[in-house]
């Protein structure tokens, strides 16, 4: 804790980065859009007391628009996280080596270790000050209704979670890149893989899985085991009770749509599987491995993302280490 | 208003006891370095005395930032030994970085910061005690002849002034030794007069000064002690004086009040006192002028590397 927050590398760019207008303006512009996405979701799905959808009680209806807000607002979160952190983070190693600040730091007490923690840190506070910004607005949806306090919290926990992750891969990017341009291009083109590289790869395990045989399509869910996009997605939504059929329709938000595209996998205990039940709810093939419960993906998002992070923070530290063997 | 650096608040507790005065306070010993198959630095020795103003002079390219950088534990040597107040740089940097401060050849400011918060900056960097932050800050400020600007962001400085916030940043946690690496590089004659008073005040406080340049006259003033590189190679070094002497003499150059000038052969310091003495005593001569010829540091540079003196 106290290499937290006694840390001159935290301290220096919080006051560079959080105080002065840039922030402010930043701040209010991203409240202001969310803000005005959340009213038109809002306005669009109800009318006045009213709700628009056919079908179903109006308890259940607004129940569904509650939890439809709750993951838009996640889904800009998550949004926020993959466009800002990349961009805050690159800049901090190869900034300093550009700016010539590298150097006089090296020489002084600060550990490696001290350094980088202070970077990630401090590349980390604008971001999480823009999601507690956001706060309001899930409490909003929770107030509707449709989800527990419980999915607020663990929504936020793993936006939060990739948003440190994504900043222990970028200080890397910045560490091993000597020019800050370099670092950018390397991080955002990291965010690119993460996010849409492995959804394209999960598409063609599943394009190849189809053709090569009759039963279901089975691409390994270990693919997306580094989407950021795909573990909020799980953690957010306890996907609907499934029908007579087992099938599950909650493909109203951008999250919903990812936890459908991963349903077509039976990755064991992952996203929950269409599982056919009878009348009174109880699997029908209770005996099915596919079928039993087992860790959820979001787990295996977050252990394999912890051993990348932690892999990151040493790959930095030891860049930043000196004496070096050669000038960095 | 002079400050004594020795009275500030800052200095380590633990702070190792400084070496005797007779034992070097940096010794070098065949010093390697290099980058796959090219050499930046080829088997250098050379001491610094405890309390010098030690010169490492030669062109750009002769391997002086790369020595600094080994000094100043950033770099790992090829092969050799240094010791630093009696430290090894490679396996004990911790400890070197207690003992120096290194002042690179690029200035390093945050221009967000103001002059005081820059300071500050680095004196938790180097984890001082921040009870002694706000005498340490004002003392620093003074010596380098900045205590009116603590509230002047550093980025609005001229680059003299940055230069003098860069030293301040190098004294900040009291070292015993400041490597300087082209300190003057960049200043204007009336900042380069400033900076040279400056590094003399500092010496005169107990302080050992190294300093890198390729612009001779700039040490000439300052330096006690010089080491001539080239090329990775380590040509010379000692006193002007002795490197002087080894090159076979000085001379003076003497101006007389009827218009002649001549010139005198002289071996060391002791004989120019004499040769004067003899002129103006014995000899009853009216000298208008007494200048050493031919002995500043860029004549001996010039001498020692056309004459591939080792």
């Amino acid at each position: 804790m106290n290499m937290l927050f006694n840390n001159p590398v935290l301290l220096r760019e919080m006051r560079e980065r959080v105080t002065g207008r840039r922030t402010m303006v930043m701040l209010t512009l991203w409240l202001l859009i969310l803000s005005v996405t959340v009213a038109l979701y809002y306005s669009s799905q109800t009318g006045g007391f009213g709700v628009i959808n056919s079908g179903g009680s109006p308890v259940t209806q607004i129940a569904r628009v509650g939890q439809n807000l709750y993951e838009l607002v996640l889904f800009f979160m998550i949004g926020l996280v993959l466009f800002l952190v990349p961009g805050f983070t690159a800049a901090s190693i190869a900034g300093e080596r550009e700016r010539q600040t590298l150097l006089p730091l090296q020489v002084t007490m600060l550990r490696p270790v001290d350094i980088i923690v202070g970077k990630v840190a401090a590349s980390l506070a604008f971001t999480v000050l823009l999601l507690i910004a956001t706060l309001p607005l899930l409490a909003f949806a929770f107030l509707i209704g449709g989800i527990t306090i419980s999915e607020v919290f663990s929504g936020l926990a793993m936006v939060v979670f990739s948003a440190f992750t994504l900043a222990c891969l970028t200080v890397a990017c910045s560490a091993l890149v000597k020019r800050v341009q370099g670092a950018i291009v390397l991080a955002y083109g990291l965010v690119l893989v993460m996010v849409v590289g492995t959804f394209v790869a999960f598409g063609l395990a599943y394009a190849i899985d189809e053709s090569q045989g009759w039963d279901q399509p089975n691409p390994p869910m270990a693919i997306l085991a580094i989407n950021p996009l795909a573990a909020v997605a799980d953690v957010s939504g306890e996907p609907p009770a499934p029908d007579w059929f087992g099938f599950r329709n909650d493909v109203d938000t951008p999250l919903a749509v990812i936890r459908e595209v991963m349903r077509q996998d039976n990755f064991n205990g992952g996203f929950e599987q269409p599982v056919a039940v009878d009348n009174f709810g109880n699997p029908l093939f209770p005996d099915d491995p596919a079928q039993s419960g087992g860790p959820r993906f979001w787990m295996m998002h977050v252990a394999v993302m912890s051993v990348l992070s932690l892999l990151s923070l040493l790959v930095a530290a030891r860049r930043v280490r000196t004496p070096a063997k050669t000038e960095r | 208003m002079s400050v004594n650096i020795e009275e500030l608040p800052g200095a380590f507790p633990g702070l190792p006891a400084a070496p005797s005065r007779s034992e070097p306070i940096v010794s070098v010993r065949g010093l390697v370095k290099t980058y796959g198959k090219f050499v930046a630095v080829n088997n250098i020795d050379f001491d610094i005395p405890e309390g010098s103003i030690f010169g490492l002079i030669g062109p750009n390219g002769a391997g002086k930032s790369t020595t600094f950088s080994v000094i100043a534990s950033l770099l790992k040597p090829t092969s050799g030994r240094i010791s630093v107040a009696g430290f090894d740089p490679t396996a004990q940097p911790r400890d070197v970085r207690r003992v120096l401060g290194y002042m690179p050849d690029q200035l390093g400011i945050y221009g967000s910061l103001t002059a005081e918060e820059y300071l500050r900056f680095f004196a938790a960097a180097y984890k001082l005690p921040r009870s002694e932050w706000p005498g340490l800050i004002d003392g620093l400020l003074e010596l380098v002849g900045l205590g009116g600007k603590r509230k002047v962001d550093v980025d609005t400085m001229s680059r003299g002034m940055k230069q003098r916030m860069s030293l301040a940043r190098a004294l900040v946690h009291d070292p015993q030794l400041l490597l300087l690496d082209e300190p003057a590089s960049g200043l204007d004659p009336r900042a380069r007069i400033d900076l040279r008073e400056l590094l003399l005040q500092l010496s005169e406080m107990g302080k050992t000064i190294v300093i890198s340049s390729h612009i001779l006259a700039e040490l000439e003033t300052v330096c006690s002690d010089v080491a001539i590189l080239e090329g990775g190679e380590m040509l010379v070094s000692g006193t002007p004086g002795d490197i002087a002497t080894r090159l076979g003499g000085r001379s003076v150059a003497v101006s007389f009040t009827n218009g002649e000038t001549e010139e005198f052969p002289v071996q060391n310091e002791r004989e120019q006192s004499e040769l004067l003495r003899r002129l103006v005593l014995e000899d009853e001569r009216e000298v208008l002028s007494f200048v050493p010829g031919g002995t500043g540091l860029e004549d001996l540079f010039m001498q020692i590397t056309e004459g591939g003196v080792r």
